[in-house]
């Protein structure tokens, strides 16, 4: 047990340093990039006055490394600044009304990738060099150079506009959303036993989740397969094999239950890949997740709740790949025991 | 029991020419029986074993002969019918017991998961059996849930033959299953081979390039050279009298004082290129007797008092 | 006539025994030279101006307009034509920057390792681990459109990736025994750097940087599809796409068919470049 305990320690630890790093090229990238930000949130055609008066009031007048040590000291308070426009809510708050959409979105997303990952990648990796090895692979590079906004485009022609099966955009019927428990409308609707809001939400997460989930697929199905091979070539499946196990057997219960261990711990990676393609997944159906949200507060220039999303992102990465890596150390018996 | 009929396998490799890593050899062994197989890294020894069994794919292909179990050829036999025959009627016990079991499994679980594939009992049977092989090879039964690397390399091994005699099998092959331990451990381990020979009543080859503990352990030999069986009979028979030059000269290469590790004083010169074999003898670039005739013809097998050679050496216009 | 056959044979030579990813690396090499051509030749290539308007807006495609018109009345094909350059010129600026500084230092801190590799390691896995185009897209809005910012906020996404290659494999090279001798014969660590290890990390350059350019381009097209790559008239495969986003489910589909099909097949063509050679590479090295 003290091993799982020292690993689960280290683990934690290594995550204060890669969040205090991120959070350190947010501010870098926020302030010293050449250019003003109030300037670059204004426009040069805003009065002097003004413009001082922004600074003044995002303590852009300080000294740098006096701006810099404020910001982590208000981070670490949990603060991420009040938004700029439109009622000036404190800016978490306005990340927590769209993180669920994103959650439920990227989740989705990543279910479907992992499956077709998975079904692709045992394909290709059981005859490593065979035709349907080379097909597997073909349709990795096919799938993840499918560029998302196009992509998804197709799937509202065809599913949308052609066969009036799939709604284009949007999360869910507006009339028919669920009571607020997590925010996360597939799970309060089933909470609530809410069956119509259950059938809208799923009707309309369909497409973008599936474009996501097809086109990220492909970098599963790298992993399944390249890891499978490596698995398949080790010593204790030519033992299986000579103990006359059921081929079935040791392809699934011995082969890729193994080949899966490495994958988990690439996760973390790609559920990073699944963030960004979220932002384009979102913007292309319209979807109002915090993509959409950080590109709306691009738009109109409302620097704090730029800043405070890439924040969150920061630190949302960092905790996908702590908790990542802590279920690796609780599926591996070598790190377990 | 086991007949190897000139059995031959190759090994295609993608950019470099096919190797025949076992070439028309004959051996048998009977119930019961532990035979050795002998002879210098790259002989062919594991591709024999593996063969046996059927198991040289995907790189190797059986490319002539038969292997006869009880009078059945398992050459024809499909993947499927393998099967049955392995872990059932023959098993094998592998070099490296740290990389043989699956590690995501625990000990208790590759035990049953063998039963339960080929025996139609309650997992419950399967595992007192198990409890049992386990005790039999001298593990305690509170290790049956640990995982493999929970374990040393000298139990994994036991595992491992716990596993090869889970069906009572008429067969194990052993290929070199003493070289990835230690010395005290290896000792232990040939003593356990032996015990559970009887209790078991199962034949055992025994491969390894470690000539004086198979001298000591089994009751016939194979040595091995180039992928040919250079010679096959009674181990005291190698001892007393060795017949092949090759055979000699590993007899000498023994260390004759017990007492130090050194192993093999080694023949001089190399072994042969499988994918260039030498002309004539595959020996006779080593061979100090090696003549013309050597350098030209493939030597054919003699049989002499029981006993099988293969060299220009002998036979009836010769000795 | 000769020598163009004895080119011919060359490249069966090298190809031989490649099988099919033979034809992976002769696809991308075509439509990668395909696209290449049409940026350096765009002025001869396209019949019109890409930013004026030269018909009836929203024509479909037809003889005089192969890929119809937008909804100002700009000629599609003209403008897929010299949109090429854009997206080319981006692409090949950032990584061509992320290669300059990703590749030296992950040359350093393999070679060095100690403290600096420690510290350079935890940047830049923190980086990598960050999603790229979230990153870019700050970058770029915190420096406003244009192809030379969106370059610079590309090259800082890829500099992980040429430092987390280079420093693995010059780890692996620094175990091998040439260097240990270069080392005891008491050469310069630059010089070994230089020498001995540089020439060894080319080939895998060239792979990563195949690989990377696919995904350079698909960050491109995204960043101008959320309209953070350039300004209105240029021509530029993503932002097209988006301008065309309003029209194309009422059944215009050229505005946004055109422009996507080419990001795919320049992002594909990178991949099987990149594909095919690490296969065939990694083939031989058996
Ligand atoms: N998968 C393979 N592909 C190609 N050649 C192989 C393969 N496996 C073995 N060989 C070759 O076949 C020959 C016999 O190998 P084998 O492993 O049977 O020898 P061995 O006697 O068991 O040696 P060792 O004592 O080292 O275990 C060698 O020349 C080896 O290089
Ligand atoms: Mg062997």
């Amino acid at each position: 047990m003290t091993s799982l305990k020292t690993y689960v320690i280290t683990r934690v630890l290594l995550t204060i340093p890669m969040i205090f790093i991120l959070l350190t090229l947010v501010f870098f990238v926020m302030r010293v990039l050449p250019g003003n930000p109030v300037i670059a949130m204004v426009g040069m055609k805003a009065s002097q006055r003004y413009i001082k008066q922004l600074e003044h009031e995002l303590r852009l007048d300080k000294p740098l490394w006096e701006q810099y040590v404020d910001y982590l000291n208000r981070l670490l308070h949990g603060d991420l600044g009040r938004s700029m426009i439109w009622g000036r809510r404190p800016v978490i708050n306005e990340i927590m009304d769209h993180f669920p959409a994103t959650l439920e979105l990227t989740v989705w997303g990543f279910i479907f990738s992992v499956l077709l990952g998975l079904a692709t990648g045992v394909v290709a990796g059981v005859k490593e060099g065979g035709k349907m090895d080379f097909a597997m692979r073909v349709y990795s590079i096919v799938v993840y150079s499918l560029f998302i906004p196009w992509f998804g485009m197709v799937l509202q022609l065809i599913f949308g506009v052609w066969l009036h099966a799939l709604p284009v955009g949007g999360r869910i019927n507006p009339l028919l959303t669920p009571k607020h428990i997590t925010g996360i409308y597939v799970l309060d609707s089933m909470l609530t036993w809410n069956l119509p809001a259950l059938s809208s939400s799923i009707r309309h997460l369909m497409l973008p989740s599936l474009t996501l989930g097809i086109v990220l697929s492909g970098i599963y199905t790298r992993l399944v397969r390249s890891s499978l091979i490596e698995v398949l070539g080790q010593d204790f499946i030519r033992a299986c094999k000579s103990r006359g196990l059921p081929e079935r057997s040791i392809l699934f219960k011995h082969g890729l239950k193994n080949a899966l261990i490495p994958i988990l711990t690439m996760m973390g990676l790609q559920f990073a890949l699944l963030l960004a393609g979220a932002v384009l997944t979102e913007t292309t159906f319209s979807w109002p997740g915090i993509g959409t949200f950080l590109m709306e507060r691009i738009e109109y220039r409302d620097f704090t709740t730029v800043q405070g999303t890439v924040v969150f992102y920061a630190i949302f990465v960092a905790l996908i790949s702590l908790i990542v890596d802590l279920i690796y150390a609780y599926i591996d018996p070598r790190v377990r025991y | 029991m086991l007949k190897v009929e000139n059995l031959s396998v190759r090994y295609m490799q993608r950019f470099s020419p096919p190797v025949l890593a076992v070439d028309r050899v004959n051996f048998q062994v009977e119930e019961g029986e532990m035979v050795g197989l002998v002879g210098e890294s790259g002989s062919g020894k594991s591709t024999l074993g593996l063969a046996i069994m059927k198991l040289v794919s995907p790189s190797g292909k059986i490319v002539g002969g038969r292997i006869l179990l009880n009078g059945r050829d398992l050459v024809p036999l499909s993947e499927k019918e393998m099967r049955f025959v392995r872990g059932r009627e023959i098993s094998m016990v592998f070099q490296d017991p740290m990389t043989s079991l699956d590690p995501l499994m625990r000990i208790g679980d590759h035990l049953i998961e063998t039963i339960l594939t080929h025996e139609k009992i309650s997992k419950k049977e399967a595992k007192e059996r198990a409890i049992k092989l386990l005790q039999d090879v001298g593990i305690s039964p509170d290790r049956f849930y640990d995982y493999p690397h929970q374990m040393s390399g000298g139990m994994r091994q036991r595992v491992m033959i716990a596993l090869a005699l889970a069906l009572n099998p008429k067969l194990v092959i052993a290929d070199e299953p003493t070289t990835a331990l230690d010395v005290i451990v290896q000792d232990q381990i040939i003593d356990l081979f032996k015990n559970l020979r009887n209790q078991f009543r199962v034949a055992i080859v025994m491969i390894s390039h470690d000539l004086a503990l198979e001298l000591e352990a089994t009751e016939k030999m194979a040595v091995m050279y180039g992928g040919w069986i250079m010679e096959f009979s009674r181990s005291v028979d190698i001892a007393k009298d060795p017949l092949h030059p090759y055979t000699k000269a590993l007899l000498k290469a023994i260390p004759n004082i017990e007492l130090n590790d050194q192993k093999l004083i080694s023949i001089p010169g190399h072994p042969p290129d499988l994918s260039n074999p030498p002309k004539g003898c595959r020996f006779h670039p080593r061979c100090p007797y090696a003549e013309d005739l050597c350098r030209e013809k493939e030597p054919p097998v003699h049989v002499i008092d029981g006993r099988y050679v293969k060299c220009w050496l002998f036979g009836s216009d010769r000795r | 006539m000769r020598s163009f056959s004895s080119v011919f044979s060359g490249i069966e030579r090298a190809l031989s025994g490649a099988g099919l990813d033979g034809y992976l690396v002769i696809f991308g090499s075509i439509t990668v030279m395909a696209v290449l051509i049409m940026a350096i030749f765009a002025n001869y290539i396209a019949p019109y101006d890409p930013v004026q308007s030269v018909g009836p807006a929203i024509h479909p495609p037809c003889t005089k307009y192969i890929m119809g018109t937008d909804s100002i009345g700009r000629d599609v094909f003209s403008r897929i034509v010299y949109g090429s350059r854009t997206i080319l010129t981006v692409v090949v600026m950032s990584t061509g920057l992320s290669m300059v500084i990703g590749i030296p230092l992950g040359l350093i801190s393999g070679y060095m390792g100690g403290i600096l590799d420690r510290i350079l390691s935890l940047i830049m896995d923190s980086i990598y681990a960050f999603p790229g185009l979230i990153l870019a897209i700050v970058i770029a809005a915190m420096l406003g459109p244009g192809i030379y910012n969106t370059a610079l906020s590309l090259a800082v996404v890829y500099i992980p990736t040429y430092f987390r290659m280079i420093r693995g494999e010059v780890l692996s090279l620094r175990e091998r025994l040439f260097i240990e001798a270069a080392r005891a014969i008491g050469a310069k660590s630059r010089r070994i750097i230089t020498k001995y290890i540089f020439p060894n990390v080319i080939y895998l350059i060239a792979v990563i940087f195949s690989l990377n350019v696919a995904d350079a381009i698909l960050t491109e097209a995204g960043l101008s599809f959320l309209g953070l790559s350039v300004t209105a008239p240029t021509p530029d495969w993503g932002f097209d796409l988006k301008n065309g986003q309003r029209y194309f489910l009422s059944g215009i589909w050229w505005p946004v068919t055109f422009p996507g099909i080419m990001i795919i097949l320049l992002a594909l063509g990178f991949g099987f470049l990149g594909e095919g050679l690490n296969t065939i590479v990694s083939k031989r090295g058996e």
